[in-house]
Order: structure tokens, then C-alpha cells, then sequence
């Protein structure tokens, strides 16, 4: 028998291995959806199986423990190691700002040496080892959103699950918490809405460094990138709050940011189905992490409820995942067709040899104007 | 359980490797009375929205292996073991900063990353910075040298450190290396204690639960396993979408020390930009044959982290890609422990050189993947190049590890990786054009050839995977092949072919590149000819 290595020198061997996503699903969506929202560890529901819920409602919190502050009491107050006699509160006690935490009289009371709090907090500890004091801040609350407008279905102790009837726009990348809003679009940067002030401003426009400031400077809650200029990603730093370096939190930007593709243009059909959703309740999610670690998927959702507009013959279809066939409308999200919308006219049976020579599945893809290209499989998003 | 019928009847072994872009299934069977590995399946990890689908990932990639293998039934069956590639992020911590640097070093041994040390002396200001990393860097595991007197003033240091830790508002994985000083009552959450060395061995014990069924420690054991088989001294480098590792294991059996490097920010596609920023964009362009400038590798190295299972389309593509691969090995290997420096590349010499990770696994002619390799590593003398073509390394490795090395055997070896041949590279500089090398290649089944191969150039004489032939070499007296200046050498066992053949690498130990642009392009297109590396390049016309 060859060995398999050697089998796998041929872009023609049966050996090859498929490429193609696991899951497919359509770019933006409408009608029922599915939300379980993370309980933080340790923290707890704030709602009921059967509750109605809007996008903007806390559904759950938790308490985020910060880090103490180390203070050198010993050294502090000129003695070796057992700091805690000097003591003015008890260890546990909550401390305001400025407050001595430790005295110590000196020469028959004539020198008096104090140590007072750095800020308001819980003396946690004292060491009788070292005689180092941890001053411990107030938790940090953590609240988490609904999100998804509609009705709790399901509490435990780790998730809330909603289910409501949304429009769904999934974001290339995302960066800060999930937040609450009207959906206000921008047609045109010298076409910015007015009083943007807690609103989620869509842009039909490639988003540039103008857009962002003055939308910044309004108070929007979030900022939904249709596009945006790859000069503005690194410009605003845009780059580390979408794709943080391994093992580290992104930064957490003044407004919650999504962007929806990074072609020269928005994928066709989006900016005619926001524009219809304008004025309508609406939540941005840009990073968040399933208490397992997992990333949450960056989206926006828009309410729909009763008297939903029609989004211009964009299906009800719900989530359910899709298969890719002849027939199916794609974008291009890599290689020389990023950012064309077309439609699959046919698959390969097996692996096909690009230009570079890699074997890989591919699809031919009909785009306007009569352009036919073969691409890869794994460079084309579904559409609906 | 599912129920799957193989070609021979059998059940499979399936293993799964989970890595963060792409997902690996490998199928195992017995075929022949031997174990074999008879079918790697692969998907994406991610869904085409760009957002993880792990499940549906394994689900399909085992399907797909199966499938390929030839077996029946539903794609349910059993996953016997999910690797998964993870650099576990450490922050070091010492009483002194003299001790946290001897841990680091020696703890850099295994495939995790040190990404932070700390020296605890010094009152609240030891106790802050550990606090202080801990909160920036959130690392997986925090590994404490303890004094060896726990009464001392570095005693206190330590237990500090400890106290401190209740406090951190986080809860990493604690390992404590050396003695427990007093007041042991107050390691509640210390989960792990390992007494009383800071050797390598007592610190990998310690980590077990971090590196368990870990791809990449799957690499490290692998390349242990076939230095021990062959005894040889053997440098993998495993890269990856998104980490790189490199293990070097040397020496003697009984005496094999074997260490190892990780980072999870030079993958080739989610780490494009931290290798673009620290390789810099002269770096990457020497490297490319073609015309491209600075925004457009920001652009690409961009492309990586939107679409990172996108696949290079044109001959181009790949050299962007293949350039940003032959810097990303070189940083891996400048960080490789200290006291393994020498060599051209900072390296000692080693007998063999494996290249494993998909993008060296998936490179369509294994030319481009022997060329990587010689670029990023400049091996010097007679050096054997293997590729992971199976990408089966990771696996390999925890079998050996799990199940003892003999069970991995020399066939199932052979299934994932593929032997590309031999480098013949002379050390010493000369002028261009001037006999650097001359090679005469006894086959065993046709005429011998002999090979002048001047300074500055690359040939390649096929030795195809099977044949074997002796050899004769004579460097010019400015050049030597492992005896020194000028001495001709005539190794005593004949050579083994490989995929690519035996490569005589006379570009000059260090590599030197032309500084001017176009002499340089003139430059690597020559040797990517000389090599057949790479398709016809679109500016290139074909001869009428």
C-alpha cells in the first residue's frame, strides 16, 4: 500500500480532502430567531420563562471581581512585618477614599505616621507574613442585554433564551458589548442623521475617520459599518478591537462597532432592507463570549413585530443552515471577487487546480455583466 | 456509537485535531496486520460567516475522512481522541529576577509561551506587578519558583506572591516549582505542587492538565519519537494557521535533550499582521520575485484574519503567502532557547528537518515546501528534509505519548510524513559564479551524474522517493560540506530519495540576498526556476 503522504501529492487523488465550510447560513436573515444570552459565572437571571423582553432589557447580571491593590503597610508605617496591630479598621471593612486604614505613633506621640486609603474599597486582607494590605475595589456589575426582543423560553443557571421575530445582519467582525437602539441609517457623510444620541447609526456608506468622530461626538450606541476603508481600520485602531492578539481582551471602543463586509461596497440587498427597518428598536453586538470562552457571533438585530415591511422580497426563512447549490446567491468574501454579489451556476465534483496549483473545491459564479468566475468554495458567504 | 465497516472489515481508529481555522480528521486501521493511517479528512472551523461551528467542523471533517477511506455507515462513530492546538500562555514568577529567567528558559522548553517574568522581591511592588500581569495578560497558568528558604526575605517574596493571588480577581492554573514555604495553609486554589526541582520534566508533569491532548505537545513528543527511532538530531517546525512551534530534540539516546518554542501570533493567517509588524515589510519583500508594496502586504495580512480559510488563487498569492511563511519560521527560530544557538540560522546542525502545519502540508509542489524550509532554517552540510504531508505529526505524537513510541510504527511513520530529500549545503562564501561544490551521484540503477553547482545558485537532482545512490563531494577550498575548508567528503551509507531529490543549496551559509531590488528578483527567480518551484509567473512571457 502507498503511503498515504505520497497519495497526497496529487491534486487529482481521491485522498484529498473536501474544503468547504461546516455551516452555512445566510448573510442576513428575517423572521423567527433564537437567542440564548450567557449568565456571568456566579451571577444570576433577572427574568422568567414566559416574560416579554425588549432588545434593550437586562436579562441577567453578575458581578466581575477586581484585582486588589497591594499596599506596603509595613514599610509604610516603619515596622517589620506585623502591620496588622496598627490597624485602624477591621480587615472586611468597606473604606472610603483618604480614610487611615493604619496608625502608628512614634517618640512618645510626637511623630504619628498614617496610611490612608488610595480609594473606596474593602480591606480584604492584611498579611501577618509580609505585613502587605490588599485594598480590594468595588465589583464591577455586569449586565447582560436581551438582545432579541421577544420571549423568554428557557432560564438555567447558565443562559437566557429568547425567541422573538428579528431581521438578522451577521457582521464580518465586531467589536464592543451588546447595546440597545433605534436604527438610524446614514445615506451619505454630509447626510448624518441629527440627535444620533443613543441610536444605532447604519452606514450606507464606506464608514472613513469624519464619519466615526462625528458620530462619536452625537453619543451613538453603536456604528454599523456597511463597509468600511481599510485606511480608517488602522487609522482609529480598529484592527486590535476587531481581532484582538491571541489571549487578550480587545479594547473596548466608545461604541459598540460592526462591519458588515470590507469590499469597495456594501453586499448588495443590506442597505435597501436597513433603510426599510428605519426607526425600528434595534441591538448591536459586537463582542462578547459564551461563558465556555466561545465568541459570540458580532450582528444586528432589528425588531420586526406586527406590520413588518416586506425588505424587498427578502424571505422568511428563520436560520436553519443552507446547503450551497446551483442557484444560490453568494458574495465573495476573499480573493479577486471580494465584496460581488452572483449566483452559483455550477460545483466541481472534486478538488480543481487554482492558479496557484492548490486543489480545492470550486464554484463557478455568474456575477453581473455577464462576468463568470470560478472560485473557491471557501471564498463565497451564502445570501438570501 | 455509529457503526462503520471498513474496507478490511475492521472498525477505524478516529482521531480529530481541532485546530482554530481548520478542523482534521484522521482515520487509522489495520491494513496488512499493521496499523496504518488511511484517510485525513479537513474542514473549516468556522461556518462562512466567519464565527465558530466547531461541532458541525468535526462532524464533517470525520465524514470526510471516512468517506475518502472508503468506509461504510454513518459518520457518527466514535472520536477516540480530539487534539487540540492551544499555546498555553504562562507568566513566570521568582523571588529573584535571575531565578524567574532560569525558570523561564527552562520551562521554554515545552511547547507554551512565556509571555511574562516576574521578580517578587521587593515588598508591595512584587506583589503589584504579579497582580498586574495577571490582570493584562489573563495567561492559562502562572508558574511560582519558590525559595529554597522559605524564612528569608525571598521566603516572604513568595509567599507574597501566594497571598496576593486570593486577590488577583482571577483564578489561573497555579503551578508551584520548588519548596512550599511556610504558611502552606494559604494555597487554597493552588491546584497543582511539585516539589522539589524546577527541572523540565517536573514542570511538564506539572502542566499535564494544560497540555493534555494537545496538538502541539503532540508535535513535541513526535519529533522525540523520530530522533529516538533513527538517532538523529531533529528540528521541527510546525506552522500553523494560527500559532507556530518548532522543537528541536539533539543529542544521544539515553542523553536526547529536547526543546521546543510556541507562539500563537506568527500562524500564517491569523498572524500575519504581528508578522508583517515584527519582521517588518523589507523582510517579507526580499522574498518575493514580484513587484508589491507595503499596503498591499497590509492588505493581505488583513485578508488573513477576515477570511482566514481563504485559499491563495494565483502564483502570486502564494508567494505573499510563502514569503510571510519563510519570516514567520525565522522569528519561531530566533526564539528558540539560547543555549541552542550556532548555525547560519542561530541553530545548531541537525540531520533532519521536518516541516509540518498546513500551509507547509498544502503547498501544491513540495519544491515550495523544501525551499521554505532551507530559506527559514539555512541548514548547513548534509541536512534530510521530511515534510508532514498528512499534517499527522500532532497525531503521531500523542499515540507515542499515550501508548508508548513503539506504537507508532515505522509504516504508519511513513503514511504521514514524506521524506523530500537531501540538502548539500556548503559553508563559506565565494565569488559569483565560481564552482562552489562539485557533487558526483552514484545511482544504484543508471549512470552516476556529477554536479558543478557554483556560489550563489541552487540545483536539484532527482533521486525519487525508493531509489538510494552514494555520493562524492568536493567543495572548493573556500567551502566545506562537514570536514572542514575544502576536504572532500564521501558520506558512508548511500542516500535515500525523496519527493523533491537531492538539493544542492551553494546560495552561501548565511543566506545573502542581493540588496538591490531588481538584481535580487533576478535573483529568486533563478532559484525558484532552478527549483521548479513555483508555475510560470504572469510578468514572465512564455518562449515563442
Amino acid at each position: 500500500m502507498t503511503s498515504l503522504a505520497q497519495q497526497l501529492d496529487s491534486t487529482d487523488s481521491a485522498a484529498l480532502p473536501r474544503a468547504d465550510y461546516p455551516r452555512r447560513r445566510p448573510f442576513m436573515t428575517r423572521g423567527g430567531l433564537r437567542r440564548a444570552r450567557p449568565i456571568p459565572t456566579g451571577g444570576e437571571a433577572l427574568v422568567r420563562v414566559g416574560d416579554h423582553v425588549e432588545s434593550g432589557a437586562r436579562v441577567a447580571r453578575g458581578a466581575r471581581e477586581m484585582r486588589a491593590t497591594v499596599i506596603d503597610l509595613a514599610a509604610s508605617l516603619g515596622v517589620d512585618g506585623d502591620a496588622a496591630r496598627y490597624l485602624t479598621r477591621a480587615v472586611g471593612d468597606e473604606v472610603a477614599q483618604g480614610e487611615a486604614l493604619a496608625e502608628r505613633r512614634a517618640l512618645g506621640g510626637l511623630q504619628r505616621r498614617a496610611v490612608r486609603a488610595p480609594f473606596s474599597g474593602r480591606l480584604a486582607h492584611v498579611s501577618e507574613h509580609t505585613g502587605l494590605a490588599y485594598l480590594v475595589p468595588p465589583s464591577a456589575e455586569q449586565t447582560v442585554l436581551a438582545h432579541l426582543t421577544g420571549r423568554v423560553v428557557a432560564v438555567d443557571e447558565r443562559a437566557v433564551t429568547i425567541e422573538g421575530s428579528a431581521f438578522a445582519v451577521t457582521a464580518r467582525a465586531g467589536a464592543g458589548p451588546a447595546v440597545a437602539g433605534v436604527l438610524m441609517v446614514a445615506e451619505a457623510l454630509e447626510r448624518l442623521p441629527r440627535d444620533v444620541a443613543g441610536a444605532i447609526v447604519a452606514c450606507g456608506f464606506p464608514v472613513n475617520e469624519a464619519t466615526v468622530r462625528a458620530l462619536l461626538d452625537g453619543g451613538a450606541a453603536a456604528i454599523v459599518a456597511a463597509t468600511v476603508e481599510e485606511e480608517t481600520l488602522e487609522r482609529l485602531g480598529w484592527d486590535d478591537a476587531f481581532w484582538a492578539r491571541a489571549g487578550t481582551p480587545p479594547p473596548a471602543p466608545p461604541a459598540t462597532l460592526l462591519a458588515l463586509s470590507f469590499s469597495a461596497a456594501p453586499p448588495a440587498g443590506v442597505w435597501e432592507a436597513l433603510r426599510a427597518l428605519a426607526g425600528r428598536p434595534a441591538s448591536a453586538l459586537g463582542w462578547e463570549l459564551t461563558p465556555d470562552g466561545g465568541r459570540i457571533t458580532p450582528e444586528l438585530l432589528v425588531a420586526l413585530g406586527e406590520n413588518a415591511p416586506s425588505l424587498y422580497g427578502l424571505p422568511e426563512g428563520g436560520e436553519a443552515d443552507v446547503e450551497l447549490r446551483p442557484g444560490t446567491r453568494v458574495r465573495a468574501i476573499a480573493g479577486r471577487a471580494i465584496g460581488l454579489v452572483g449566483e452559483v451556476i455550477a460545483l466541481s465534483p472534486g478538488p480543481f487546480r487554482l492558479r496557484s496549483e492548490i486543489g480545492t473545491e470550486v464554484a463557478d459564479v455568474s456575477f453581473p455583466y455577464g462576468v463568470r468566475l470560478r472560485l473557491p468554495v471557501t471564498h463565497l458567504q451564502v445570501m438570501p | 456509537m455509529g457503526t462503520t465497516a471498513g474496507p478490511s472489515g475492521g472498525s477505524p481508529y478516529v482521531a480529530v485535531d481541532a485546530g482554530s481555522v481548520f478542523t482534521k480528521a484522521y482515520v487509522l486501521d489495520d491494513v496488512d496486520g499493521e496499523r496504518r493511517l488511511v484517510a485525513v479528512g479537513r474542514a473549516p472551523s468556522d461556518g462562512d460567516d466567519g464565527h465558530p461551528a466547531r461541532d458541525q467542523a468535526v462532524a464533517r471533517a470525520v465524514a470526510q475522512a471516512l468517506a475518502i477511506g472508503g468506509y461504510s455507515g454513518d459518520a457518527r462513530t466514535d472520536v477516540a481522541v480530539t487534539l487540540r492546538t492551544h499555546v498555553p500562555r504562562v507568566v513566570v514568577a521568582a523571588a529573584r529576577e535571575d531565578a524567574a529567567r532560569e525558570a523561564a528558559e527552562q520551562i521554554e522548553r515545552l511547547p507554551v509561551r512565556v509571555v511574562e517574568r516576574v521578580a517578587l522581591a521587593g515588598g508591595a511592588g512584587g506583589a503589584e506587578r504579579l497582580l498586574g500581569a495577571l490582570e493584562e495578560l489573563t495567561p492559562d497558568a502562572l508558574i511560582i519558583v519558590a525559595a529554597a528558604d522559605g524564612r528569608g526575605a525571598e521566603g516572604k517574596a513568595t509567599l507574597g506572591a501566594l497571598e496576593a493571588l486570593r486577590f488577583s480577581g482571577l483564578a489561573p492554573f497555579v503551578v508551584l516549582v520548588g519548596q512550599i514555604p511556610e504558611g502552606a495553609a494559604l494555597l487554597d486554589g493552588v491546584r497543582h505542587a511539585v516539589a522539589p526541582a524546577a527541572d523540565g520534566a517536573a514542570v511538564a508533569a506539572a502542566l499535564a492538565p494544560l497540555v493534555e491532548a494537545s496538538s502541539l505537545d503532540g508535535v513535541r513528543v513526535g519529533t522525540e519519537i523520530v530522533a529516538e527511532r533513527y538517532d538523529v538530531d531533529v528540528l521541527t517546525l510546525d506552522l500553523g494557521a494560527s500559532h507556530a512551534v518548532a522543537v528541536l530534540a539533539s543529542g544521544t539516546t539515553g542523553r536526547r535533550r529536547v526543546v521546543a518554542v510556541a507562539r500563537d501570533d506568527l500562524g500564517l493567517r491569523r498572524g500575519r499582521p504581528e508578522i508583517l509588524a515584527k519582521a517588518g515589510v523589507e523582510a517579507l519583500l526580499r522574498w518575493l520575485p514580484i513587484d508589491v508594496d507595503g499596503e498591499a502586504l497590509r492588505s493581505d495580512a488583513r485578508r488573513g484574519l477576515i477570511a482566514p480559510a481563504a485559499l491563495p488563487e494565483t502564483p502570486e498569492e502564494l508567494l505573499l503567502e510563502h514569503a510571510f511563511a519563510r519570516e514567520a519560521l525565522r522569528l519561531l527560530l530566533a526564539d528558540l532557547p539560547k543555549g541552542v544557538a550556532g548555525g547560519a540560522a542561530g541553530l545548531p546542525p541537525v540531520d533532519l528537518v521536518i516541516g509540518s502545519g498546513g500551509p507547509l502540508a498544502g503547498a501544491p509542489r513540495l519544491s515550495q515546501a523544501a525551499m521554505i524550509l532551507l530559506d527559514a532554517v539555512q541548514p548547513e552540510a548534509l541536512t534530510q528534509l521530511a515534510l508532514d504531508r498528512a499534517t499527522a505529526l500532532p497525531l503521531l505524537g500523542h499515540l507515542g505519548a499515550s501508548a508508548g513510541h513503539a506504537n507508532v510504527g515505522a509504516a504508519l511513520e511513513r503514511d504521514g510524513l514524506l521524506n523530500l530529500g537531501l540538502c548539500i549545503a556548503p559553508i563559506g562564501s565565494g565569488r559569483e559564479g565560481e564552482t562552489a561544490v562539485r557533487v558526483e551521484v552514484a545511482f544504484a540503477t543508471r549512470s552516476p551524474v556529477t554536479v558543478e553547482v557554483p556560489f550563489g545558485a541552487i540545483e536539484v537532482v532527482p533521486l525519487g522517493i525508493g531509489e538510494r545512490a552514494s555520493l562524492k563531494l568536493w567543495p572548493s577550498r573556500d567551502f566545506d560540506v562537514g570536514l572542514g575548508r575544502g576536504n572532500a567528503a564521501t558520506p558512508r551509507a548511500e542516500v535515500e530519495g525523496g519527493a523533491v531529490g537531492i538539493i544542492i543549496d551553494a546560495r552561501g551559509r548565511p543566506l545573502a540576498l542581493p540588496d538591490a531590488r531588481e538584481k535580487r528578483q533576478a535573483k529568486l527567480l533563478q532559484w525558484l526556476q532552478a527549483t521548479r518551484a513555483y508555475p510560470q509567473l504572469s510578468f514572465v512571457q512564455p518562449e515563442e
